[in-house]
Parts: C-alpha cells; structure tokens; sequence
C-alpha cells in the first residue's frame, strides 16, 4: 500500500469542542491590601479578575494589538503564544500601564481590574501596579541588599509598622518564592550576586511582597537554564493558588506545562484562545495549528 | 481543514512522521497477512504454513519494538502538539493493537499444531460458522488499515458496523455450539477449541476497531467510548 503523507488530511479536522475548566471560585489567600470586599464580590461569582474588550494598541502610525478581547480568570495561569511582534507582549504591558511610558503608544478598548477601567482618567497607576505586578524576561534586583529588594516596595506603599512587620513580609515573600532556605542566612548579601535564576526568584518575591492580585510574566525564564526554569515553573504553579498570572512565553512546552489556559497571537490579534489541552492538542484554528507544530512561515 | 502550511519548517520532522507511518502499514500489511494465513492453515490444516505464522511472530514483535522505538524518539526530539501529537499517539496504540493481532493469529496457527500433536491432524473439522467469522475479521482489520492508509475518518466510522456484525456472528457461533453440545454432535474437547478460536477472531475484530478509532482520533482529535 502507497503512502500520502501530503494528504490535505494528515492536517486533521477540528470538530471538538473545547472544554471548559473550573476556576476556584475562592481566592485562597488574602493579604490586608489589595483585597476588598468588591474584589472579592467579583471572584465569588466568578467573573474575570481582568477584562481586556476590543483592545488596540498603536506604537506612532504602527498597529501593535489590534481588536483583542480576552477574559483573564482569577487564580488561573493563561499563557500568551505567538510569533515575535506577534502583540503578546504589547497587550501584556497594557494590563498595568506599562505602555503609558512609551512615546507615541496609543491604547484604545477597555481594560478592566475587577470591573475597575484602568484607563479611566481616575486610575493612579501607582496603585494599578501594586495590583498589577511585573516579572521581567531579564531578572532586574536592585543593587541593593536581599532583605531591601523585599521590603523597599512595602516600606513604601506604608505595608509595615514595625520592623518586626517588615522581618514577617520579606520572610514571608522568600518563602513563597522559594527562596528563603537559601537566602535566609545571607539577607545582607547583595541582590545581584545571587546567580540568575536566584535573582528571578527575587524579582518575583518582590512582585508578591505587596501582594498583587495579577502576576504578569514576560518571558520570566528565557534567561535561565533547565533547572532554574523548573524552579520557577514550580513557583508558578503554586502562586497560581494565591495570584493571577498572565505569562508570554516562547516555550510552548512551558506554555503546557504552566498554564490552564492558552491565547495564540498572531499579527497583533487573538487568533485563539482555549484551555491550553485543547490549544495544544485540538487546536481550532488553522493558524493555531501551523504554528503549534512548527509549520508556521 | 484546507492546511496550506503542509510542511513543518524542520523538514526531516515530516520525514520522521513519514517514516512512522511507512512502519505502521507494513507492520498491519504483515500482520494481515498473518491472519490471511492463520485461516488459511485453519481451513487445510496445513501444518507447515501454521508453524511459519508462529516463526513470523518474532518478526511481528521486533517491528513493534522498532516502531515504539520510532514513536518515543519523537516524543523526545520534536515534542509533537496538534496534529502532530495525535499522530504520534495514534501510530503508537495501532501499533499496540496490531502486536496484539499478531498475538490472536499465533493462537489460530497454535490449534493447527495442536491438532497434529493430538493425532487429529489433516481433517477439518471445524464449522463453517466459524470461516465467516475468520473472513469478517479479515474484513475488519482490511478495512481499518485502509482507513488508516487513506487517512479516511468518514470510512473510520462505518468499520464499527462490521464490528458489530462480527459480534452478532460470534454470539450465533456460540448458540450453534451450545446446540452442538446439548445434541452431543460434538465433543466438549472440540467445542472448546472452537470457542478459543471464534474468542481470537473476535478479538481481533475489537483490535481492528481499536485502529479504526485511532484514526478518527488522528484526523478529528475525537475519543470514541470503547
């Protein structure tokens, strides 16, 4: 019997269904700021923790993210696929402001933080991303001591009123990033001399010592080795109890690994979005598929 | 779905997948093969043709090694999503299901050397029943790995209608025996044979639709009930 591998049909159909999964309808862990009763009103009847409608984005006359609406659940972890320039990364600088920086960015739709606008004239940015933190591709510590990488967010938000408060955050934010066993002797040390995946864990411990409600990721291992990565691919999978996360990532293995759901970009839209067994299994769309199993260009 | 990226950008990718699926139906090309041969020395109680189909089960084993061998390569290098994916699982359960075939035959050719072993070599004694059940097997399986060559889901479908008529002639297989035996127009010795090899046959039926519904998981990422 000949074979057919070019067969239009080795492509496969799409026929099922996607399957929905359950979020935890409860946040399991509540820190005095960053939660209210509204917050809380809002994960109880399971609505998005954020949502993105009709978002674009222009960089000058150049459209980065065009159209994209997208729910991001609470306490999920939704991974952000695509190609480079794809808009992944765009859309996620716009979930804390993080684009209000850039000269000529234009953000247009609506994003909402638990119903709030944050693109409302009244929205401060400063406490948008208290509730909104950032882990960056390049682990960034302070030039400055362990303990101080910790506490200087929350020394300045006024987190702590004693010394010994402050001692409980930064143990507290090692520990749950999974540092302290390693740390806790050498919290006079300098950030920077810890080694790079050491330093991702920091700059996470960081982001969560003010107790965000959304983590956003961007990239947060590319620069780290295999068991680095695993390290922080574990972290992940525990703060996901606690926080939202939202994480662009290249790796589509770490994509499966991570997340519970999975948005495939592509020319600055959504082309797809499922729970991440579907997207990595059935996908439904053409684009998807191409992409995911390495046919794409 | 039209794919207009019908290559993946790492083109011996595709050659693997090829490869795979080139080992695949020559594994189901050999093990049908088999079972033509199987009920073959069945029929003429050939004794020389049984004892080759149980020489050819080593063969049948080492090729499902080698296509194991093949799929868990695979895994390893390409981490297969998609399509790709349901590829990868589907070569590896027809696989599994076609050793398992292979397995059946060898007990068909066993009863052949069983019977020259007993003294009762050279006479076929067996019902008539019993060869359709042999040919609507071989039908089956046929009819799966066509599917499985055309990767043809619509076709896929309709094998479990043979399979359920293999099922209905299996179960009057069984009433016939049992009337055999209340009438005592049979032995419980050769009843029993008959009930092992009508079982091998109709276990290879579930096998074949094992690989019919591989192949609509393959093409449409559906699981079908068993």
């Amino acid at each position: 019997m000949g074979q057919d591998m070019n067969n239009p049909a080795m492509g496969g159909h799409k026929s099922m269904p996607a399957i929905d999964i359950n979020f935890p309808s409860k946040r399991l862990f509540n820190f005095d700021v960053g939660s209210s009763a509204r917050e809380n009103e809002f994960i109880a009847i399971g609505l998005p923790r954020m949502k993105c409608s009709n978002v674009s984005v222009h960089y000058g006359e150049k459209l980065a993210v065009e159209n994209v609406s997208l729910n991001i659940m609470p306490n999920e972890v939704i991974a952000l696929i695509g190609p480079s320039g794809c808009g992944k990364s765009t859309l996620l600088r716009c979930l804390n402001r993080m684009n209000d920086t850039i000269p000529g960015c234009r953000v247009s739709g609506n994003i909402t933080l638990d119903g709030q606008d944050i693109y409302a004239d009244e929205m401060d940015v400063v406490p948008l991303r208290v509730r909104v933190g950032m882990v960056f591709q390049k682990p960034n510590p302070f030039p400055k001591s362990i303990y101080d990488n910790i506490a200087m967010a929350p020394r300045l938000h006024g987190m702590a009123a004693s010394k010994a408060d402050m001692d409980g955050i930064v143990e507290s934010s090692l520990r749950r990033a999974g540092l302290w066993d390693e740390v806790k002797d050498s919290l006079k040390q300098s950030g920077t001399s810890l080694s790079g995946g050491q330093q991702q864990r920091l700059c996470i411990a960081r982001t969560i010592a003010i107790n965000p409600e959304v983590i956003l990721m961007d990239e947060p291992c590319s620069a780290l080795d295999p068991i680095a990565t695993a390290k922080i691919e574990q972290l992940i999978d525990e703060l996901r109890k606690q926080y939202t996360i939202v994480i662009v990532t290249h790796s589509m293995q770490q994509a499966a690994r991570v997340s519970q759901r999975t948005a495939y970009f592509h020319l600055g839209k959504i082309i797809e979005v499922g729970t991440t067994e579907q997207i990595f299994t059935r996908p439904q769309e053409e684009l998807t598929e191409s992409y995911i199993t390495g046919r794409f260009g | 779905m039209t794919n207009t990226f019908d290559r993946h950008t790492i083109h011996s990718y595709d050659e693997e997948l090829h490869a795979l699926h080139f080992q695949v139906m020559e594994l189901g090309e050999l093990v049908l093969n088999q079972l033509c041969l199987a009920m073959e020395s069945l029929h003429n109680m050939d004794l020389p043709l049984a004892q080759g189909i149980i020489d050819r089960e080593r063969i049948v084993n080492e090729m499902e090694v080698s296509a194991d061998t093949v799929v868990c390569s695979i895994l390893v290098k390409r981490c297969p999503k998609g399509t790709d994916l349901r590829t990868v699982l589907a070569a590896s359960r027809i696989v599994n299901n076609l050793e398992r075939i292979g397995d059946e035959t060898v007990k068909l050719a066993n009863f052949v050397v069983y019977s020259y072993s007993n003294g009762q070599g050279g006479e076929n004694n067996l019902p008539l029943e019993l060869f359709k059940l042999g040919a609507s097997s071989i039908d089956i399986m046929q009819s799966a790995l066509e599917n499985f060559e055309r990767l043809d889901a619509v076709q896929a479908r309709q094998t479990e209608e043979l399979y359920l008529n293999l099922g209905r002639e299996f179960q009057r297989g069984l009433h016939n025996l049992m009337d055999l035996l209340q009438s005592q127009k049979t032995s419980v010795a050769d009843a029993v044979s008959q009930v092992l090899i009508m079982k091998a046959l109709e276990r290879i039926g579930e096998h074949a639709q094992g690989i019919a519904e591989s192949v609509i998981f393959q093409l449409e990422g559906e699981e079908l009930p068993h």
